[in-house]
């Protein structure tokens, strides 16, 4: 068949994924030379009430230049410098910050585990995260450009209304010259002799022509038609097949610069300051758990009164390969780990970062599709790694079920047991630091260290990692307060 | 159990870097006692290899606290900015694959891209010359990279061209100093647990025993312990990298050396020169399934571009490596683990990269699959990535001069590579890993400097005015053609580390193209 060029992208789905999606295909490919049509098709689904990025905030508002201060304005926005958890009566921090205060110096996290282990002290981990001892103290700064170990010890991401977060990209897309369409449904897709989706219908007069898609709808109204029915993949030990959605009025909000996920009897409750109210998700199997149960339960675990805002349902497991023909199904229909560990936005945002990588000349084009499945899936796997280790620590130290889980995640814990070591992954997913403080925080503790450590004497090193605990704690207590910060950062 | 005797097999290269290493980290006043025996025989000669180094080289040196002038003088070293390559996409063609990047980035797009455009319209130079590296290499040039990250002068990294034999010796006197014990002998029986398999001495040829709780095999190719005693298995490539003889022999020193490697191809096979201060180094690595060994040795006698200084000698292997590096209580480093011919001169860093995995992964106490997986893990990585970038320099080939380059043409290659050359020669995209050595930038100039075009390029390139892209190539050039010929010539900057006892010189970064790679 007649190779094509692609001049215009459809995207099919609804609120803030499509909007993301349209923002970064529209700044990146300019509408001038790639015509980019949002088809907002309605959803029986919930819209996410928050949204919790990562670091990746930043570069992604660089990337599509608006400007962060702004959007955290109008999203009723906080900071958030990582997750705090609380299992099994043990509680811990993982930043996305460095240990230590980075200036360079190799092994500052063998050496922190060494110095754990030799000291009988109440010290944790914790102590040596700027992030984890500003989070405890509700405080927060971002740190001064020339501050470059300050930079890397606070990183962090933001927590937003995903209502208004979603309306700041539309219009930020309605200025880059995107096309906006409000469907009810898409009534047929029309495929050339090639297999190519060309056009979809969504009424009786009104089509939508386009040389590529991308599917994000909840009922992945094209994936259907063009992945040959192949389903989802899943994993026993993947729980969490419904999230039920919360808020309260924010007298009891502390503006925790984090997400704070808890283990619950019924499965993990995750918590989100913003600037008026406090969210909660509730993640958890509904053939165990009604509703009510649950708002009752996060009542007496919060002693507040909370609003139930809606439902999501999820369809548990991840498609391996997500490019088929002329087609990039996305969202949740692609992936759902349950939303506790990552959200659908986060995917999608990868997705479409990954695919301008691998942007077409022209259709088809076999090896740029296979290798960007390739990477989809390799980001997938580190995903559901780390989301493994989420549904591991439930039952870490009952019993051995190492078997359940995948073998790439129960290697990551030996190493880790063994050497304290988490082998570099082959994408950014999960920092390789955060597979470290979730091993230690869940109570792995490691056998050996790195020789490297050997040329510091025992007594040398203790004082230097008392030294710079003290030095961090003393950062952190100088920090302003969260809330405090935010209002002066919006003046 | 508590391993705290490690005995090497082997002085070479591997053997005594080897060593060198491990005391550093383990043989120290307040740490767990140690001990670390190294034994080789005087009467077994070392192969040699690696004369020609990567960057990474420098980082070793820097672990051991080895200062780069104290280096450059107990090796004989010369600056090594790149590997030219006459002779391989074509006969008659000619690039150089530096230690740095060539361009930069557009709007979040890769400069081949741009490079790609032009090409098509003829309006653009080879890509090689877009990179500061190969115009410094081209001119004679050498000065110390920049750690300014904007700056162009920080898009490059160095190594050097060493003398390995003396190397070893400058680490043997290293590894001596810091505790090592290097014992004369051959090795004549090796005793293992009888339950476990696991070894538990040597026996010396004089009947000497030589206990240990961790045996290291720098034995070269035989693997005394990994292959004869442990029975590990080899996994040839040999179908994939048909050479397997080289003859080397040195010739007589140049005034002024480059600073470069030269890897020529010739009708079976190719030829290295590598230059020292005091000598220079050739070989000639050739299938003796396509050329016989007479032929071979005439051939890089007539090569030479000074005369011989000795008699070539003719080493033997097969292209592989072993299907573990660390099986039991043995960990084979350098040959014995593997070989890989030395076109892009990666030896000295596979040796170099098993030895920093060993310290990350040292069992001071029992030794457990983890450990041993993970080390086997990374090694694997490493030989198959560095084997898949040597073959493609021998598939890319439009030779047609025997049917040694036809065979390397036609030949079925490792799906790994297939798929990345499939990629490349579909749109100009290259995979990118970060296990391993060869970045995008390294495959670049393979592929380009072979005449690999790819039929598409990231169209977003052609929404800028081709004057603006033509205009943005053209002042890049100049500015890097500007820099690099301010630079002092390389034989005085060689003269001027000899001079100066203790160096100030880069910190050393831990990858091909320096500070900005």
């Amino acid at each position: 068949m007649k190779a094509f060029e692609v001049r215009t992208i459809g995207i099919l789905g609804s609120g803030i994924c499509l909007d993301m999606a349209a923002a970064l295909l529209a700044k990146n490919l300019g509408v001038k030379n790639v015509s980019i049509i949002a088809v907002n098709v309605k959803s029986d689904m919930l819209d996410y009430p928050v949204e919790s990025t990562g670091p990746e905030i930043s570069p992604i508002c660089e990337m599509l230049n608006l400007n962060l201060r702004d959007l955290v304005t109008s999203a009723n926005g906080s900071f958030r410098l990582g997750t705090s958890y609380t299992c099994n009566g043990v509680s811990w921090f993982v930043p996305f910050g460095s240990y230590g205060l980075d200036r360079g110096e190799s092994g500052i996290d063998q050496a922190i585990l060494k110095y754990l282990s030799m000291t009988n002290s109440e010290a944790s981990l914790d102590d040596f995260s700027l992030a984890a001892q500003a989070a405890k103290q509700s405080r927060f700064a971002i740190a001064g450009a020339e501050r470059e170990e300050l930079k890397n010890a606070l990183d962090y991401g933001v927590n937003l209304e995903a209502g208004q977060y979603s309306k700041y990209l539309r219009s930020a897309c309605k200025k880059m010259g995107v096309r906006y369409v409000d469907v009810d449904k898409v009534s047929k897709v029309i495929f050339d002799n090639g297999g190519y989706i060309t056009k979809v219908l969504l009424g009786q007069d009104e089509n939508i022509t386009a040389d590529f898609w991308i599917d994000i709808s909840d009922n992945s109204i094209l994936t259907r038609k063009v992945s040959h029915g192949v389903v989802k993949q899943r994993d026993s030990w993947l729980t969490g097949d419904v999230s039920y959605f919360f808020s309260s009025d924010g007298h009891d909000n502390h503006m925790l610069p984090a997400v704070d996920c808890r283990r619950t009897s019924w499965g993990w409750l995750k918590v989100t300051d913003i600037q008026t109210q406090t969210m909660y998700e509730a993640s958890c199997n509904e053939e165990q758990i009604n509703r009510v149960e649950v708002e009752r339960s996060i009542e007496s675990i919060t002693k507040s009164k909370i609003r139930f805002l809606g439902v999501r349902h999820h369809d548990l497991g991840w498609h391996s390969s997500v490019w088929n023909s002329n087609c990039l199904s996305l969202g949740n229909s692609s992936v759902d780990f349950g939303g506790m560990v990552f959200s659908e936005l986060s995917f999608v945002q990868a997705a479409i970062v990954t695919f301008l990588d691998f942007y077409p000349a022209e259709i088809p084009c076999p090896a740029n599709m296979k290798w960007f499945n390739k990477s989809w899936n390799r980001q997938v796997l580190d995903a559901r790694d780390y989301c493994a280790l989420h549904a591991y620590v439930e039952s870490y130290g009952t019993n051995d079920n190492d078997g359940l889980f995948p073998q790439e995640m129960t290697e990551r814990i030996k190493l880790f047991r063994r050497l304290g070591k988490v082998e570099e992954p082959e994408s950014d997913v999960v920092l390789p630091r955060q597979w470290m403080a979730f091993c230690y925080g869940m109570g792995l503790r490691p056998e050996l260290f790195s020789l490297a450590l050997n040329k510091i004497d025992d007594n040398q090193l203790i004082s230097s990692m008392e030294k710079l605990r003290s030095t961090i704690a003393g950062l952190a207590n100088g920090m302003p307060d969260h809330k405090e910060f935010v209002s002066r950062f919006f003046s | 159990m508590l391993n705290r005797k490690v005995v090497i097999l082997g002085g070479g290269t591997a053997g005594w870097m080897t060593a060198a290493a491990l005391a550093r980290y383990l043989l120290v006043p307040h740490g767990p006692m140690y001990s670390i025996e190294l034994v080789e025989s005087d009467g077994i000669g070392t192969v040699g290899v690696g004369e020609a180094t990567l960057p990474h080289l420098r980082q070793f040196n820097e672990m051991l606290g080895i200062d780069e002038n104290t280096f450059i003088r107990a090796t004989g070293a010369t600056y090594k900015l790149a590997i030219q390559f006459p002779g391989w996409g074509s006969a008659c063609s000619s690039y150089i694959h530096p230690f740095g990047l060539a361009g930069h980035d557009i709007n979040g797009i890769d400069f081949h891209h741009y490079w790609l455009r032009l090409y098509n319209s003829g309006r653009v130079s080879p890509y090689d010359e877009y990179s500061i590296a190969v115009l410094m290499a081209q001119k004679f040039k050498f000065q110390y990279p920049s750690d300014d990250i904007d700056s162009v002068l920080a898009e490059y990294g160095y190594a050097f061209h060493i003398d390995a034999s003396l190397y070893a010796k400058y680490l043997r006197e290293y590894a001596e100093k810091l505790g090592v014990k290097r014992t004369e002998g051959k090795v004549a029986q090796v005793h293992q647990d009888e339950e476990c398999g696991n070894i538990q001495a040597l026996v010396l040829e004089s009947g000497e025993t030589i206990p240990g709780d961790l045996f290291i095999d720098c034995s070269g190719f035989r693997g005394v312990l990994i292959e004869d005693t442990l029975k590990t298995g080899y996994e040839s490539w040999q179908h994939w990298l048909p050479c397997d003889r080289a003859f080397a022999v040195p010739s007589q020193r140049v005034n002024s050396p480059p600073p470069y490697t030269r890897a020529s191809a010739k009708k079976v096979g190719w030829q290295w020169r590598i230059p020292l201060q005091h000598r220079t180094g050739n070989g000639y690595v050739y299938s003796s399934a396509y050329i016989n060994d007479e032929d071979a040795e005439r051939l890089l006698i007539e090569g030479l571009e000074e005369d011989a200084t000795a008699e070539p000698r003719q080493l033997r292997f097969v292209a592989g490596k072993r299907h573990i590096s660390w099986n039991k209580n043995c960990v084979a480093i350098g040959l014995s683990a593997g070989f890989l011919e030395p076109l892009e001169s990666t030896s000295i860093y596979l040796i170099q990269i098993a030895i920093q995995k060993l310290i990350e992964c040292f069992p001071s106490a029992g030794i457990t699959d983890v450990e041993r997986g993970a080390f086997n893990r990374h090694l694997n990585t490493e030989y198959e990535r560095v084997r898949d970038f040597i073959i493609l320099h021998y598939h890319v080939n439009r030779r047609d001069d025997s049917d040694f380059w036809r065979y390397c043409r036609t030949m079925s290659i490792p799906d790994s590579l297939a798929e990345k050359m499939e990629l490349f020669r579909e749109n100009g995209r290259v995979v990118s890993y970060r296990k391993g050595l060869f970045m995008p930038a390294s495959w670049l100039m393979v592929y380009l400097g072979q005449g690999l075009i790819p039929s598409g390029y990231d169209k977003r390139v052609d929404w800028f005015p081709i004057e603006e892209v033509e205009r943005y190539l053209a002042n890049y050039k100049a500015l890097i053609d500007e820099e690099s010929s301010k630079m002092p010539d390389h034989h005085l900057a060689i003269s001027k580390a000899n001079e100066i006892e203790h160096g100030v010189y880069p910190r050393a970064a831990f990858n091909l193209y320096g500070v900005k790679g």
